[in-house]
């Protein structure tokens, strides 16, 4: 007998389609199978198998298309949000993927060579090790007594440095003392995670990182990846028990330095901006506030909202492994996000995730649009 | 399938298994009387694509059915003899606004609040949509008849669509009004007739509907009640009132006791009556002042403006309780204002000798009926009492027929029902149109009229009836429902009130 995760959870789901709405991939596919709800009804097919299934000559088992649908997902939680009977669906999905590939599937080809490079190099990048802190060549901003460790996360670290050095430069002029891990931060785990490859992230990427950290003796980590943010903040409690250290997301500490005016805005940025909330860090890990709060803070920008904005945010398309394995898929939806800030006259999109950037910035280029995405730290640095 | 492009097109059997069901929770064994799993699915984008892939069924005799959000359930969205799925949520484009006639046109795959997101940012909006606007297309619900939130004021989809193109089932395209006699065709009213058939008729491959300009004012207020009967009696004083609220909604108590199981702060009253003003200001601060007087003479309590708020952004959710038992069977009558108490006193009744548990809800949709939606909750795993459960619907039908009130929803599992709900005479002329317009029964035939089985077999209407009434027979020796969810303090499943 087969052991469906959250197999309740099935029989609750009232098949209305509210997540059907508002499903990314499946507004980009159309297929009821590609849907929460529609990946749910045939999950309960198999849930209540029995002899009824060979009356009808239905083979009811788990499938590699069935696999396929549940990587049809780029982990945004959207469904999560509108259910109508409060399913946590974001959760589940992981879930799902991992029983998976513990009933034997394979992940997808490009989760799998993600999931080999962490193990060998402690990067999705299969960067090496020893190279981790090169992103930062000036090493004497670094303090040995600390306020806060900068958690910098894979990408900021191999590769996009200026979004690091970005934030070296605003804690500097904030008076900040910062250290980071070096190559003692490891990768925070949160491709495995959304991949159903939680394995490594709970026998080495968790306690290593938390151990790194605790050791280091600071009171406050930050992180600039809205990934690794809910990543340290969501799941690692559930792997390695509370934090002893208080997690900010680098909107927020900047948000409390700029309250507290240590960071002070210097120059205006006249430009009309629109902000796009990073799944991540909106709607899994509810920092809606700290971001406008810090663009607000800045003189003669423009902040309009887009028309889906904070819980309501439409996925940049790129999370969950979906662009990684769907890229071509994954920039059209960033294609459609771009076309909102459009409609809504923004000049660029400014996010705090670095996968968003990305993902956006291609989803311009793929429809011609001169809307270009920077990462917040990008507006800071410019006008401090 | 030469009309369509192999990306919108599919035979996999993951495909089909997704698209061969609505709400309703259908046992597997139902598949032994209706094929509901299509041999195809499709997505169509554009009228003339419906129209060659209805002709190309007819060569290969294949049966077609639409399907919208599938969020009704009484099977209309569900094959009952396999065949061809259009699956229409992929003509999803709002085409245009004409702003000089108040006139939206849309695909019928729109999906009502996405249309009513779009009409503001464009200073209009659209006030009658049904409860589950969040997932159910225009398409469907205007194809169910369409009362719903806003029917008290705006009336019914019927009275809001002027025109509709229509995919019939010889391939023809037609449309069923002109623009400026749209409201008073001088000839058959066309549109009405395809609006409420359930995809019986056609295929609705777009809609011109009436929209509104943004109004002024918004205010939801909720009023207390101690029990069901002076919620009726509300309703009554309501609508007999000169003044005439957009919106009237009633929540009985056992809804709140059922949140409350579930952990959720629910306020302990004994029903609410939530009265949704909308207009210029002036007219709102009026109503608002003339319907606290109203209520506070029959001893209803205005609550908080945070529970009036909360409860209009409710109104979508109406079953969050579905996790207590897992699961939740929903039913629906057109009840006259005067019956509501009896009505909601009998079913209680029932329920009680069907030993299970229910809720209710509903709303005024004119000044003389009430939509009645009970909902029971089930345990779909113990699949025994789930099927027999299933016979209250029909039980509870037989309670708002005796009080004048008439079912809502035929498709196909409901289909015998017509029978309740029109005279023999009608009955034929509705058959007899059908058989008219499609004479080979292939667009959703074997239902809405009749009820037929994936082997063309008409189940007669006393053969149903005779099976849901042994059904509600068996289901009363059975031990009371109870539900193995963990809640705070425990689900006090047994007792109701």
């Amino acid at each position: 007998m087969i052991k469906i995760p959250e197999e309740r959870e099935l029989y609750a789901c009232l098949q209305c389609g509210y997540c059907r709405a508002v499903c990314p991939v499946y507004a980009e596919t159309g297929w009821e199978s590609d849907n929460p709800r529609g990946k749910l009804f045939a999950l309960k097919q198999l849930a209540n198998r029995g002899p009824m299934d060979i009356v009808l000559g239905r083979d009811v088992k788990p499938s590699e298309e069935y696999k396929q649908r549940l990587y049809h997902c780029t982990s945004c939680g959207a469904c999560d949000e509108v259910c109508h009977v409060n399913i946590e669906l974001a959760h589940l999905w992981e879930e799902l993927k991992e029983w998976m590939l513990d009933q034997g599937y394979e992940p997808l080809e490009a989760h799998k060579a993600i999931r080999d490079k962490i193990e060998k190099t402690r990067n999705p990048y299969g960067e090496p090790v020893e190279k981790r802190d090169a992103w930062l060549t000036d090493k004497s901003v670094l303090s040995k007594n600390p306020e806060v460790m900068f958690f910098a996360g894979c990408t900021a670290s191999y590769r996009v440095g200026f979004l690091g050095q970005a934030v070296a430069k605003i804690l500097q002029a904030a008076d900040v003392k910062f250290n980071i891990l070096g190559s003692e931060e490891w990768c925070c785990g949160s491709p495995l995670l959304r991949t159903g490859q939680a394995g490594p992230v709970r026998k080495d990427l968790a306690p290593h990182n938390t151990k790194a950290i605790e050791t280091s003796g600071v009171n406050a980590v930050i992180t600039a990846c809205a990934g690794c943010y809910n990543t340290i903040k969501n799941d690692y409690p559930k792997i390695v028990g509370a934090p002893t250290y208080k997690l900010y997301h680098l909107t927020e500490y900047l948000e409390k330095l700029i309250k507290e005016k240590r960071l002070v805005i210097k120059k205006d940025y006249k430009h009309k901006v629109t902000y796009h909330d990073p799944c991540h860090l909106g709607r899994h890990a509810r920092v809606f506030d700290a971001p406008r709060n810090v663009l607000k803070a800045i003189p003669g920008m423009e902040l309009v909202e887009m028309p889906y904005n904070r819980e309501s945010a439409h996925c940049c398309g790129a999370g969950g492994g979906y662009k990684s394995a769907f890229n071509y898929s994954a920039e059209n939806i960033a294609a459609k996000r771009v076309q909102e800030a459009e409609e809504v006259g923004a000049e660029m999109i400014v996010t705090s995730c670095p996968f968003c950037q990305v993902n956006l910035n291609a989803g311009a280029k793929k429809i011609g649009s001169k809307v270009k995405t920077l990462d917040i730290v990008q507006v800071l640095e410019q006008v401090i | 399938m030469d009309a369509v492009k192999p990306n919108r097109y599919s035979e996999e059997y993951l495909e089909r298994l997704v698209a061969s069901h609505d709400l309703a929770p259908m046992p597997k064994a139902a598949a032994l009387a209706f094929k509901m799993m299509p041999d195809m699915v499709i997505h169509p984008k554009e009228a003339e694509e419906v129209a060659e892939i209805v002709r190309t069924a007819t060569s290969w005799g294949l049966p077609v059915t639409p399907r919208g959000g599938a969020s009704w359930g009484f099977g209309g969205a569900v094959p009952n003899k396999g065949g061809i799925m259009l699956d229409m949520t992929s003509m999803d484009r709002i085409i245009g606004l004409d702003t000089e006639r108040g006139i939206v046109r849309v695909q019928p795959g729109v999906v009502w609040l996405r249309l009513d997101e779009w009409l503001r940012r464009r200073g209009y909006f659209v006030p009658y949509y049904p409860s589950s606007a969040p997932g159910a297309t225009i398409g469907g619900w205007i194809s169910t008849g369409g009362v719903g939130v806003g029917s008290y004021k705006y009336g019914a989809a019927r009275d809001n669509v002027r025109s509709l193109q229509v995919v019939l089932p010889s391939g023809r395209i037609l449309e069923t009004a002109h623009m400026f006699d749209s409201r008073h065709p001088s000839d058959f009213d066309l549109t009405s007739l395809f609006v409420g058939s359930e995809g019986t008729l056609g295929i609705v491959t777009s809609i011109d509907m009436q929209v509104y300009p943004v109004p002024e004012s918004f205010v939801p207020a909720s009023y207390s009640f101690q029990n069901m009967d002076a919620v009726s009696n509300a309703l009554n004083k309501i609508s007999e009132a000169k003044l005439k609220p957009y919106h009237v909604a009633f929540v009985d108590d056992n809804t709140f006791r059922f949140l409350r199981a579930m952990g959720k702060h629910a306020p302990e009253v004994g029903g609410m009556v939530n009265i949704i003003f909308e207009g210029p200001k002036a007219r709102v601060d009026e109503e608002i002042k003339f319907f606290d007087t109203l209520m506070a003479s029959i001893g209803g309590k205005r609550e908080s403006d945070e529970i009036a708020n909360h409860e209009w952004s409710e109104r979508s959710y109406e079953l969050r309780t579905k996790k207590l038992g897992t699961g939740a069977v929903i039913g629906e009558a057109l009840v006259p204002v005067a019956q509501t108490a009896i009505v909601a006193r009998e079913t209680v009744a029932l329920v009680k000798k069907m030993k299970m548990n229910l809720a209710f809800n509903g709303y005024l949709i004119d000044r003389g009926t009430v939509a009645f939606l009970p909902f029971y909750l089930t345990d779909e795993r113990r699949w025994i009492k789930a099927i027999s459960s299933l016979s209250f619907v029909k039980k509870f039908l037989d309670i708002s027929n005796k009080h004048g009130g008439r079912g809502v929803g035929l498709g196909l599992f409901m289909s015998s029902n017509i029978h309740t709900m029109r005279d023999r005479n009608t009955v034929k002329l509705l058959r007899y149109i059908k058989e008219s317009i499609d004479p080979e029964s292939r667009i959703n035939g074997g239902k809405t009229v009749a009820m037929e089985t994936r082997y063309g077999i008409k189940i007669p209407p006393a053969l149903f009836r005779l099976g849901m009434n042994a059904l509600a027979l068996f289901k009363r020796f059975y031990p009371r429902d109870k539900y193995d969810r963990p809640v705070p303090g425990g689900f006090p499943g047994g007792e109701h009130r």
